[in-house]
């Protein structure tokens, strides 16, 4: 994959490859991934237990939410 | 990863097609019967995403939204801009917002958002990760930023009739551009199914 955020590059002076952590949820785990500029894999950083432990069906019926909507439509730089 | 490598030969829930055309009818008087004043437009979107699930394609239906460009606000907050995807999933109060905005509520309202725990910000959106197929493009109003990020609007989702539409593996695969991971469904379904699961508040008891 060759298409990303191009925003995010280096500052003047690094000499590192710029990388993005990614975190994949995968059953009960969470696999955090360090991924290239060009979003390629370059190595797995963490497997870790997802400490969400609630079934589909919890998570269906949990309806709460953060409500931001607003807060990200009218802004200018 | 966010897309299959080897997608499957049928139409699946959240694939990428292309060759779809929408419409949204625009009514300037409803109530009126028949109405007397509407508009019908008709636009076709470079890419779209099935929002019928798998067991549901068929009998000449199909519901789809458009793939269209993300809101440039996202890149605001920088836990959305280092992965937009972080949208898709639950998160915290803190993560929702940017770190001025967040630094802008009272302690009282930090409280208060921060006890709804790890839920879902920004209902509406579900966020398409860069792919070679869909084209970066620049984010208004920030100028030397590009970036390959799609979304859907839930919002948005449309009904399209097709006779060669039958069944998932009997449909006009040829539409058919991009299909997503076993885990991202998973998340789409989920946030999906969460959107039209709120309870309203005058609703709670």
């Amino acid at each position: 994959m060759t298409t990303r955020d191009t925003f995010s590059g280096q500052n003047t002076g690094d000499s590192g490859v710029p990388s993005t952590i990614v975190t994949v949820p995968f059953d009960r785990y969470e696999i955090v991934l360090e991924l290239g500029p060009h979003r390629e894999f370059l190595a797995i950083v963490e497997v870790r237990i997802s400490r969400d432990f609630r079934s589909v069906q919890q998570k269906v019926e949990s309806t709460d939410y953060h409500d931001v909507s607003d807060l990200y439509k009218e802004y200018k730089e | 990863m966010f897309y299959e490598s080897e997608p499957q030969p049928v139409l699946r829930f959240g694939d990428v097609v292309r060759g779809y055309v929408l419409s949204a009818p625009q009514i300037d008087s409803p109530g009126a019967s028949p109405p007397v004043r509407y508009r019908v437009e008709v636009h076709s979107p470079t890419f779209a995403v099935i929002m019928s699930p798998c067991c549901s394609i068929g009998e000449h239906t199909l519901a789809i939204s458009p793939l269209i460009e993300v809101l440039p606000q996202f890149f605001r907050n920088p836990y959305f801009a280092n992965d937009l995807t972080n949208i898709n999933r639950r998160m915290s109060a803190e993560n929702a917002v940017w770190p001025g905005q967040w630094a802008e509520f009272s302690s009282e309202e930090k409280q208060e958002r921060m006890s709804r725990g790890d839920v879902y910000a920004l209902v509406e959106y579900f966020i398409y990760a860069p792919h070679d197929f869909l084209l970066p493009y620049p984010v208004k109003g920030q100028e030397g930023r590009e970036t390959g990020y799609y979304m859907i609007d839930f919002r948005r989702i449309c009904r399209i009739e097709c006779n060669k539409i039958v069944k998932p593996d009997q449909a006009p695969l040829e539409t058919k551009v991009l299909q997503i991971s076993i885990e991202t469904r998973r998340e789409f379904r989920e946030k999906l199914a969460s959107y039209f699961g709120r309870t309203p508040e005058e609703d709670k008891l």
